[in-house]
C-alpha cells in the first residue's frame, strides 16, 4: 500500500513536471535565456560591480548578469530580457555619470540573442550514460544471476533523474551549466549508493542462512 | 589501545597532514630567488575560463556588387546575369516566412555539426528564426581563432569536371573526411581522407575510371569538348590524332566555388576514398588546425545562406566561476556533514576515519594536478562523488570497529571482507569511468578520469591504512 502511494506520486510528480514543461517551459540562467546584450567600451577601467548597480536600477528584473569583455578592463556586457528606448538612453545616462565619461549610443552595442536549445546540453552525454548504463546493467544482471536487481536499478536511475528534472520544472530552478553535471553526479551517486545498498542486502541475507 | 596502536595511529595523522599540507597548501622550492609551488597548478577545462562570443548575420548581395560584375561581361552576358539575379531574387521572395525560419535553423545546425566534428565542447548557436542572425558562444582556446576564421563558410564541396564545370559530387555524397599522418620515408606526411558513402562510393568509381591521365595510341579517334565563344553551347567533335598523346581529363575539387585542387586519378578507386596529401604540418598546429576546419567543412552539410562575422568578442566567464564557488562550497558543506554523522555515530573512530578520508581528498587533488586532469564543472562534482565513496568504506568499516569485543583475527578477517565487498561496490562506478574515458566530450572526460583516480586510490589507500592500523 505504502509503495504504491510512493509510485503515484512519483508519477503524479512526473506528470505534472512534463505539464508544466509543455506549456510554460524550463527556466533558464541568463546565458542560455533570449534577451539583448548590450556591450560598451569605456576610456577608462570599468568597475563591474558598478555597471551592474546601474544595470538594476534601469532595469529592474528584466537584467540578468553582468560580464567582463576582452582584456582590458575597460569594456562591460549586461543582459536583459527586454529593454525599451526609454530605458536604453536612461542606462546611457547613468552609466556617463557612474564613470564620468561621455558615452553616446553610437558607443554601445545592442544585439538580441535567442535562447539556447536545452537538448544540445544533454546530448554529448546520452551515448556515454547510455552504454554506462547498459553495462552497469549487465553487470548487475551477472553478480546478482537475476534480472530483478538490474531492472530495480533501471528503476531507480530513471525515477531519481525524473524527480531531478521535476524538481528544475516544478520548482522553477533555473537551468543552467550546473544542472547536466549534476544530473551526471545525481547518476553516479545513485549508482554508488544502490550497489552499496544492494551488497549489504545481500551480505545480511548471506549472514542470515 | 596499547602503545603500538596509539603509535599507528599518530603515524596515519601525521602522513595526512603532511599530505594535506603538499595539496592544500603547496610544497614551495626556491627557483631563481623566487618561491615557486613544486606541485603543478590545476588545468581548468575551457569552460571555466571564458568563452568567445560570436555574432553572424547574413551577407547581403548588395547591387553593387552585382553591377561591377556585369559591367565586364558581353550584353549577352549582362543579360544572362541579370536574369539570374532576378531568378535569385524571385526565388528569394518565393520563401515564406516559415519556409526562411526553417532554412536558418537548418543553417544553425550546420554550425553545431561542425563544432561536433572539431569536437569543440560547450558551444552554444541560437538563431533568430526571423533575421537569420546567429549568436554563437565557444570556450576560449588556442584554437578558438582558426576554427572560427572558416566559420562563415558556406561549404559547398564539389568535385567537377575540369573543362566543362559539370557537378561530378557534391557534400551528398562524403560521409566522413578525416585528417591523419602517416610516415614515410622517415618523414611524417599529413593526410586528408575524404570517405565517400554508399552512393558517393559508386560514383567515385566510375570517376576515377574516367579521370586518367591516358596513352591514346595514334589513329585513335579523340573526343574533344570545347566551349564556343560566340554562345555557350559545348561542341564535341571528334578527331583522329597522328601520334600518340596523353589525354588528361581532370577533375577540380571546389570549396565555395574556390579550387582547392585540380587532379586525375592512375587507377580505378572502388573503395570510396580520396585521400590527399597535405604535406608535414605535425609541427604547424595552426595549419592542422585549419585543414581539420576544412575536414569538418566538408563532411557536413552546406549552410542555405551567406553569412559575415559582425562580432566577435571574449567575454570572461565571472557567473561560470560563481557557480564554480558555489559548487565548492556545497562540497565543503557535504563533507562537513559527512564528518558530523561520522563524528556522532562512530565518535573517536569517527573522527580518525575523517582524518583517513581528508587525507584521500589530500591525494585525490594532488594526482589531479600531477596527471594534468582538466578540471571542468562536472570533474569538481566528481571530487565529491569521490568523497562519498571514500565515506561509504569509512562507515562500513567503523561498522566494523564498533564491536569493543571483537578479536584481532576477527578485525583482519572483517576487514578483508569489507575490502571484497567495496571491490564489489565500486565496480559500477568503475564501469561508467572507463566509459566516461573513452568519452571525447573533455567535461565527460574530466569525470571520467576523476572518478577512476578517486577508485584507484580508495582502494590502494584504504588497503594501506586498513593494513597498517589494523597491526
Amino acid at each position: 500500500m505504502k509503495n504504491k502511494i510512493i509510485c503515484i506520486a512519483i508519477a503524479v510528480i512526473v506528470i505534472a513536471s512534463l505539464i508544466v514543461t509543455a506549456t510554460v517551459g524550463l527556466r533558464v540562467t541568463s546565458r542560455y535565456a533570449e534577451g539583448y546584450l548590450i556591450r560598451f567600451t569605456a576610456d577608462k577601467t570599468i568597475n563591474l560591480d558598478s555597471v551592474s548597480e546601474v544595470a538594476k536600477e534601469v532595469f529592474g528584473d528584466d537584467f540578468y548578469a553582468v560580464k567582463e569583455v576582452e582584456f582590458f578592463e575597460n569594456s562591460a556586457q549586461i543582459k536583459v530580457r527586454n529593454i525599451s528606448d526609454e530605458q536604453y538612453q536612461n542606462y546611457i545616462t547613468k552609466i556617463n555619470e557612474k564613470f564620468d565619461t561621455k558615452l553616446t549610443s553610437a558607443n554601445y552595442i545592442v544585439e538580441h540573442v535567442s535562447n539556447v536549445k536545452l537538448r544540445t546540453l544533454v546530448e554529448p552525454y546520452i551515448v556515454p550514460l547510455g552504454i554506462s548504463t547498459l553495462l552497469i546493467a549487465a553487470f548487475f544482471a551477472i553478480r546478482y544471476k537475476g534480472a530483478k536487481q538490474m531492472l530495480l536499478f533501471l528503476v531507480t536511475i530513471f525515477v531519481v533523474e525524473a524527480i531531478e528534472y521535476a524538481i528544475y520544472a516544478l520548482c522553477r530552478l533555473p537551468v543552467g551549466t550546473y544542472t547536466v553535471p549534476v544530473g551526471m553526479i545525481t547518476y553516479i551517486l545513485t549508482t554508488v549508493l544502490y550497489t552499496a545498498y544492494q551488497e549489504r542486502k545481500d551480505n545480511s541475507d548471506e549472514d542470515e542462512e | 589501545m596499547n602503545a603500538q596502536k596509539k603509535l599507528n595511529v599518530l603515524l596515519v595523522v601525521l602522513v595526512v597532514i603532511l599530505l594535506s599540507i603538499a595539496s592544500f597548501v603547496g610544497v614551495f622550492t626556491s627557483q631563481k630567488s623566487d618561491m615557486k609551488d613544486a606541485v603543478p597548478s590545476y588545468v581548468l577545462s575551457a569552460d571555466l575560463v571564458g568563452y568567445r562570443q560570436v555574432t553572424l548575420q547574413i551577407k547581403e548581395e548588395t547591387e553593387e556588387t552585382t553591377e561591377n560584375t556585369t559591367e565586364n561581361k558581353t550584353t549577352e552576358n549582362t543579360t544572362s546575369e541579370e536574369n539570374k539575379t532576378e531568378e535569385k531574387k524571385e526565388e528569394k521572395k518565393e520563401l515564406t516566412a516559415e519556409e526562411k525560419a526553417n532554412n536558418y535553423r537548418a543553417n544553425a545546425d550546420v554550425i553545431r555539426s561542425r563544432f561536433k566534428s572539431l569536437k569543440v565542447e560547450n558551444f552554444t548557436v541560437t538563431v533568430d528564426e526571423v533575421t537569420g542572425k546567429m549568436e554563437i558562444t565557444v570556450p576560449e582556446d588556442d584554437r578558438t581563432d582558426i576554427i572560427l576564421s572558416d566559420i562563415c563558410q558556406v561549404g559547398k564541396f564539389k568535385i567537377t569536371d575540369k573543362e566543362t564545370g559539370e557537378e561530378l559530387m557534391n557534400n551528398d555524397d562524403v560521409s566522413s573526411v578525416v585528417i591523419g599522418e602517416t610516415s614515410y620515408a622517415g618523414s611524417l606526411t599529413t593526410y586528408m581522407s575524404i570517405n565517400f558513402n554508399a552512393k558517393g562510393r559508386g560514383k567515385f568509381s566510375d570517376i576515377t575510371a574516367k579521370y586518367q591521365n591516358v596513352l591514346v595510341p595514334a589513329g585513335t579517334p579523340v573526343n574533344t569538348t570545347a566551349n564556343s565563344t560566340e554562345n555557350t553551347a559545348e561542341n564535341t567533335t571528334t578527331a583522329v590524332s597522328t601520334e600518340s598523346t596523353y589525354v588528361d581529363k581532370q577533375v577540380v575539387i571546389k570549396l565555395d566555388d574556390t579550387d582547392l585542387l585540380t587532379t586525375d586519378f592512375d587507377s580505378v578507386v572502388s573503395n570510396g576514398q580520396l585521400p590527399l596529401t597535405l604535406g608535414d604540418l605535425s609541427g604547424d598546429a595552426d595549419q592542422k588546425n585549419s585543414a581539420k576546419n576544412l575536414a569538418a567543412i566538408m563532411e557536413n552539410k552546406p549552410m542555405n545562406d551567406k553569412y559575415e562575422v559582425t562580432g566577435n568578442t571574449y567575454v570572461a566567464a565571472p557567473i561560470e566561476n560563481n557557480t564554480a564557488k558555489v559548487i565548492i562550497y556545497i562540497e565543503i558543506a557535504i563533507a562537513l556533514f559527512i564528518v558530523l554523522i561520522l563524528i556522532v555515530k562512530f565518535g573517536y573512530k569517527g573522527i580518525l576515519a575523517s582524518i583517513i578520508n581528508v587525507g584521500f581528498v589530500a591525494i585525490l587533488l594532488l594526482v589531479i594536478r600531477l596527471t594534468n586532469v582538466k578540471l571542468s564543472l562536472d570533474g569538481i562534482m566528481a571530487i565529491e562523488a569521490g568523497y562519498i565513496l571514500q565515506a561509504i568504506y569509512s562507515f562500513m568499516i567503523c561498522g566494523l570497529l564498533k564491536n569493543k569485543d571483537i578479536s584481532t583475527k576477527e578485525l583482519k578477517d572483517g576487514a578483508t571482507k569489507i575490502l571484497k565487498q567495496f571491490v564489489l561496490i565500486v565496480i559500477p562506478i568503475l564501469i561508467l569511468s572507463v566509459v566516461c574515458c573513452l568519452a571525447e566530450w573533455a567535461a565527460i572526460f574530466s569525470v571520467g578520469m576523476i572518478v577512476f583516480w578517486s577508485i584507484v586510490i580508495a582502494l590502494v589507500y584504504n588497503f594501506i591504512i586498513t593494513k597498517f592500523l589494523a597491526r
